[in-house]
């Protein structure tokens, strides 16, 4: 036994049951999942852990020898399946692969999505109600700016690569050169199956 | 050691006399005994506990008997492995510590799927091939005849079921070994002394550790009554072993 490891899952397990505890409906949420075991396999770092939710809390385990699925991947591939787009795209790459009860596996990701936590209540405990709004308001608008940021930036991005240094072709010259690429391809076809035919003409002959 | 006493820690009593002395022990620390616990060992007896339920192999529709229950550590943690369907019985041979265990749950909101049954690991209560998995945490030592509750332990069990020891043990590094007993003689009674207002008792306690079979002894003792596949694992440089035995 590794006291260091297991130091580690039963600090994780705290970590994620006070998270849980501040969505005051999350346990109830839970309840549909009592019982079942959720293995996840860390792809590269040899490292698993098995949840299993039950009443009032989230339990964190080392081991468990029959898992009701087992969710397989890079850390990053696991990490990038909270996003609804890329854990399609992930598991159809088979960055990530399920095994076991898929619609566990798929019930699981639903319950985490729907962890709905006010943090401006909580905040306002600590901080009360006014600099809590003013707070989570500047957060909100930050979250919009960087959206909104991102998209520009890529759009900035892209017009330098393809317009101003040119040193990537844009997607419509791409698609025109495969075209070209594939009328060569079969023109030379055609001239092979002409050529053997005259082959087997001057054989015959 | 004669035929009509046994070991109380280094003191030697009358057999008969052995249930009631541990009973003292035990009445006298169960409202201090997670605390104390936790003093002890500093925490670490919790991850301890944690890597017996991983040997365990608990899962959704299992009947457990958890024997030396206490305050419920491993009891708690199996309630919610073994789902609605399963079912945990939480054992002591305490009623005060049983009592202890049972408020805890409840505080916990674990109800249903437990019993709550005073339970002398000698003799056990149920039928033969009755649970798929059995435990007792750091309760052994403190069993008169160990291998009769062994051998009742391997009778309740069912076919494929394995039982889990987790028990104090000797100590496999000579230099812990010393540290080990300094710590156990002179520094657990003061805590005991200045938490618990009760030194003798946590002298009783670690007399008893040192009382205990060894790692290998253990393991001889359950193979004798008829486990099968037997192993341990030594936790914290042997101090704790997790003992594990199955019945085919």
């Amino acid at each position: 036994m590794n006291e260091f490891s297991h130091l580690i899952y039963a600090g994780l397990e705290t970590a994620i049951n006070q998270y849980l505890a501040l969505d005051p409906l999350a346990y109830e949420r839970m309840q549909r999942l009592d019982g079942k075991v959720i293995g996840f396999d860390f792809r590269g770092i040899d490292v698993s852990l098995y949840l299993v939710p039950s009443v009032n809390q989230l339990m964190v385990l080392a081991d468990h020898e029959r898992p009701d699925c087992v969710i397989e991947g890079t850390p990053w591939s696991l990490a990038r399946m909270s996003d609804s787009q890329a854990s399609s795209q992930s598991l159809f790459a088979g960055e990530v692969t399920i095994s076991g009860s898929t619609a566990l596996a798929h019930e699981f990701g639903q319950f985490l999505a729907s962890i709905d936590i006010d943090w401006e209540e909580h905040l306002a405990h600590i901080a009360g109600d006014l600099i809590a709004y003013q707070v989570m308001g500047r957060w909100r608008k930050y979250l919009v700016w960087k959206q909104a940021a991102g998209y520009l930036l890529g759009q900035d991005v892209d017009d330098y690569l393809h317009e101003t240094v040119a040193i990537v072709p844009a997607r419509e010259d791409v698609t025109l050169f495969l075209h070209d690429v594939d009328y060569v391809r079969d023109d030379v076809e055609r001239l092979a199956a002409r050529v053997q035919r005259l082959q087997v003409l001057r054989k015959n002959n | 050691m004669s035929d009509n006493t046994t070991h109380f820690g280094y003191e030697q009593v009358d057999v008969d006399a052995k249930q009631n002395r541990v009973r003292g022990v035990f009445d006298s620390v169960a409202s201090n005994y997670d605390v104390m616990n936790d003093l002890m060992s500093m925490g670490v007896h919790r991850l301890w506990k944690r890597f017996t339920i991983d040997l365990s192999g608990v899962r959704q529709g299992h009947q457990v008997l958890d024997l030396a229950s206490g305050t419920g550590d491993l009891a708690l943690r199996f309630a919610r492995l073994v789902g609605r369907e399963g079912h945990v019985v939480m054992s002591d041979i305490n009623a005060a510590m049983l009592e202890q265990g049972r408020i805890r749950l409840l505080d916990e909101g674990v109800v249903g799927n437990v019993d709550f049954v005073q339970i002398n690991a000698e003799t056990i209560p149920f039928p033969d091939n009755s649970f798929n998995c059995i435990t007792i945490a750091f309760g052994l030592r403190n069993v008169t005849d160990k291998s009769k509750a062994l051998a009742e332990m391997y009778r309740v069990l069912k076919p494929g079921g394995r039982a889990l020891i987790l028990e104090f043990s000797k100590p496999i590094y000579k230099p812990l070994s010393a540290i080990y007993d300094i710590y156990s003689f002179k520094i657990l009674p003061k805590i005991g002394k200045l938490v618990a207002k009760d030194e003798d008792s946590y002298r009783y306690l670690a007399e008893s550790i040192r009382m205990h079979p060894g790692q290998e002894e253990l393991k001889g003792m359950m193979e004798t009554v008829g486990f099968e596949r037997c192993d341990y694992h030594n936790m914290t440089g042997g101090i704790v072993a997790a003992h594990r035995g199955f019945k085919f």
